[in-house]
């Protein structure tokens, strides 16, 4: 299969993560649920993942990496802790439902406004701009995600924080599909939330919510065992034990430890210093696809030549057939792509691409040029029909 | 009564230092074994835990002076120390 749904979930994973997983699955027993060997040794594994996060999103404190079940997961626990009472929240043009519906129950049921920021397609000025604009008086939390997960779009999240910051408002940062592609520094401010799975390459189930140092202390959306203070009722009021509550998924986490440690050896940039504006990961291989599609008589491909504007994500219609159809016609080729809105009508009414959507190909590290050339031919193939 | 470290290094035989979860007794564990000092994780004893289950660093008493040093200066808050003499009874610590 040519597989170009990496922004959904990474199929193809390193042979780590299922070596970590398959051992864990045969060592683990409750972390933090006892003082016998196999407890001791989940405990090390979780420990070890949590080192390893903190040291490819460079934080200093590895206990304000938090675990979760995917990047909803964490969006939910951050949203849910900050948005307050009556408040006004802003969000970028560019957001997932898994920021968008948190947000409308919060709407429904404490009167949460939301203004959705209408931050134009592939324009980084003037998203801050209108940022600066929005984040006035009642503002109590902006939430914006660093990469489109339609459009490939890298919005300037270090910008936005600035104004934030300056106005003392927290920033929630989507970082579904920069996680493990894009420089993130953990300890910088925002709120930092991810499923492990995409860009990562851990298992599914799994997902990140980064703590920065002097954030406030996150609600826990649940309560539970913890293996801590467990003579007080209420949750532990410290990280990671607060929103951790139940057994922890010691397989996964293995697997998402392997997958992060993959990200740091292979070279993929994970600091600031490492990364080069020119020549951000998969930027070739979208040129190229970018390239392959626009000289298909019909095909319209979203795509910025700006500098560290998009990330392996295009998006792309062909005149007058239902994106849906398309991704069927090319499923039934062996290429796997994700067509219709994407869990983001937010982005496709910004962009202009609602209600139809689009058909989106994805690249992860695993992908090769043969991978392109492949999907512009059949892509040539449909349109000739 | 709390004791002091020239107690535990004539009487204890062995010395527990509390963390607030497995997480910190990893990340204890993990900075003490940095620093050339053995250390281990365990439950804290019911007998020593006011707040039910808990986690606790072991450590040779000779290296409990330099361990809860290199705590204190890596951020580790509210420490707790307990050290065992040979009939098995924990005495808390003055940290």
């Amino acid at each position: 299969m040519t597989y170009l749904d990496n922004a959904a979930t990474t199929l193809y994973k390193p042979k780590s993560v299922q070596k970590a997983v398959c051992a864990a699955l045969k060592e683990s027993g409750g972390a933090g649920r006892g003082g016998h060997a196999a407890a001791l040794r989940a405990a090390e594994i979780i420990y070890g993942a949590r080192e390893t996060a903190a040291e490819l999103f460079r934080m200093r404190d590895p206990e304000r990496v938090i675990f979760t079940s995917n990047g909803t997961h964490s969006l939910n626990i951050a949203i849910k802790s900050l948005a307050a009472r009556g408040g006004r929240v802003v969000v970028s043009g560019f957001e997932h439902n898994a920021v968008i519906r948190p947000l409308y129950r919060l709407s429904q049921e404490i009167g949460v406004k939301v203004d959705v920021i209408p931050t134009p397609l592939f324009e980084p000025e003037m998203a801050v701009s209108l940022f600066e604009m929005a984040l006035d008086g009642d503002v109590c939390l902006a939430v914006c995600t660093h990469v489109s997960n339609v459009f490939g779009y890298v919005l300037p999240i270090e910008r936005i924080w600035a104004l934030c910051k300056h106005r003392g408002v927290p920033l929630i940062v989507d970082a579904a599909q920069s996680a493990g592609v894009l420089p993130i520094a953990g300890d910088s401010g925002p709120y930092f939330c991810m499923p492990g799975h995409k860009g990562l390459y851990g298992p599914q189930g799994t997902g990140l919510l980064l703590c920065p140092p002097d954030g406030l202390i996150l609600k826990n959306l649940i309560e539970g065992g913890t293996g801590s203070a467990s003579s007080d009722s209420a949750m532990p009021n410290f990280y990671p034990d607060r929103l951790e509550a139940g057994t922890p998924n010691a397989p996964s986490i293995a697997g998402l430890n392997a997958g992060m440690r993959y990200i740091i050896n292979s070279g993929i940039p994970h600091t600031a210093t490492e990364f080069d504006l020119s020549d951000p990961p998969h930027r070739k291989m979208l040129y190229r696809l970018h390239c392959s599609l626009a000289a298909i008589w019909g095909v319209k491909s979203y795509y910025t030549d700006g500098l560290y504007c998009q990330s392996g994500v295009i998006s792309f219609n062909i005149e007058g057939q239902e994106p849906e159809s398309v991704a069927a016609r090319l499923a039934a080729k062996g290429i796997a792509v994700r067509a219709g809105l994407h869990c983001a009508p937010t982005a496709h009414k910004t962009a202009g691409t609602f209600p139809g959507g689009t058909v989106r190909a994805s690249i992860g590290a695993f992908n090769t040029t043969a991978d392109i050339r492949r999907l512009a031919a059949a892509v040539r193939g449909i349109v000739k029909g | 009564m709390f004791r002091d470290n020239t107690w535990a290094q004539a009487y204890a035989v062995s010395c527990l230092i509390s963390s607030r979860s497995v997480t910190y007794a990893q990340r204890y564990i993990q900075l003490l074994k940095s620093n050339g000092i053995r250390a281990y994780m365990h439950r804290l004893p019911s007998t020593i835990s006011d707040a039910g289950c808990g986690h606790a660093v072991s450590v040779g008493v000779h290296d409990l002076a330099h361990a809860i040093s290199l705590l204190k200066q890596n951020r580790a808050d509210n420490l707790r120390v307990w050290c065992a003499n040979q009939d098995g009874e924990y005495e808390e610590m003055l940290t």
